[in-house]
């Protein structure tokens, strides 16, 4: 008999047996996934204040929809698209606009508590800062690319699977994130200069 | 180099670095925040209470994957054997043609004369001779059924249907 507690049993095989009922199995994935619920929510543009409201909505959708759960199907990739998608339902519902509307900084400010040294930390927080309020004026596609991507370290083919686009449309997403992001950033650092080296014609580097 | 090149390149490049820096400073940094208690029992009687409202099945769903395609399968045949079973099958009600049922009642001073040969138009003749029938005489019968009033002054009266 399956351990439900083992790291080394699969999500599918948990979730094979959460569709028997069986309690354990439902209470392993909960923990296993959480935290990446509750983060991605917060890079997805979901106050702090309403991640848990929404994860709580991720979750009891998985759970309520595990009976079409197919053998075969990574549960790893339906779960990411029903927090993606369910934060896009968020966003709709709130009538968030792209441009001028940052929550996402705001989840960021529970970080846990392992701190670099002050002036570290305060550098990674002007990037943080910065790159939240860059990701606000990306489309939905692009923010969900860019979030699964390079915040949450998927592959390409494994973005695709989540959102249900092929691998040229991630990539596609994927540059245009980058190119749009690389633009903002280089402005507020005009703007605003941050702790960044730049590159001179002598090949020197000034901080 | 060209200094507007020399810029457009510093900058892309600045951007660019900035931009992994801010990646890596997210990823690093990210919270692995987990749900409160009162959250995570929602979830969970939620689900307990979702398993509960749908009690096991005592008999086996119709519709699960292997008997849809069963039935979906032997749709066409049972189709098929139905339509030969109804082509095969008499036509209800007509006689066959040529042979004629008649029903005869008397009633109330009147005869009443049912006739089913497949047809409901006729024309009846009515006579006291069962070799003469004057046509004149016809009535014409459209519902398949014929009343005549009974002749008190003659014993036996004939009838001819056409």
């Amino acid at each position: 008999m399956a351990s439900y507690s083992d790291p080394e049993t699969s999500d599918e095989t948990l979730a094979r047996a959460a569709q028997q009922g069986e309690v354990r199995a439902l209470e392993t994935l909960l923990d296993r996934h959480q935290s990446k619920v509750l983060r991605i929510l917060g890079f997805l543009g979901v106050p702090a204040q309403d991640c848990e409201d929404v994860a709580q909505e991720v979750f009891v959708r998985v759970f309520r929809h595990l009976k079409g759960f197919r053998t075969g199907q990574s549960f790893g990739a339906w779960i990411y698209r029903v927090t993606v998608n369910a934060a896009h339902d968020y966003r709709t519902r709130k009538g968030r606009r792209a441009a001028g509307e940052t929550g996402w900084q705001d989840g960021l400010e529970s970080a846990p508590d392992e701190r670099p040294g002050p002036a570290e930390s305060a550098r990674e927080r002007e990037l943080r800062e910065a790159l939240g309020q860059a990701l606000e004026t990306l489309t939905e596609r692009e923010r969900s690319v860019f979030v699964l991507r390079e915040l949450e370290g998927l592959e390409t083919a494994e973005v695709a699977r989540s959102l249900g686009i092929s691998a040229i449309t991630v990539r596609r997403h994927l540059f245009r994130a980058r190119r749009r992001l690389r633009t903002i950033l280089a402005d507020l650092e005009k703007r605003n200069p941050l702790s960044v080296e730049r590159i001179v014609p002598d090949g020197s580097s000034h901080g | 180099m060209k200094i507007g090149q020399f810029f457009k390149t510093s900058d892309s490049s600045a951007g660019r670095d900035t931009l992994r820096r801010a990646v890596r400073a997210t990823r690093r940094t990210s919270s692995d925040a987990v749900l409160s208690a009162t959250a995570r029992d929602r979830i969970l009687n939620a689900a307990r209470s979702q398993a509960a409202d749908q009690p096991a099945e005592l008999f086996p769903s119709l519709f699960t994957a292997p008997r849809r395609l069963l039935v979906a399968g032997a749709l066409p045949l049972i189709l098929a054997v139905g339509l030969l079973v109804l082509l095969n099958q008499p036509a209800p009600v007509a006689p066959e043609p040529g042979s004629t049922t008649l029903q005869v009642s008397k009633e109330d001073g009147q005869v009443f004369i049912r006739i089913a040969n497949g047809s409901r138009n006729h024309v009846v003749y009515r006579s006291t001779d069962p070799d003469r029938f004057d046509r004149s005489t016809g009535v014409k019968v459209t519902d398949g059924s014929f009343t005549d009033a009974i002749d008190d002054q003659a014993s036996l009266v004939f009838y001819r249907i056409d």
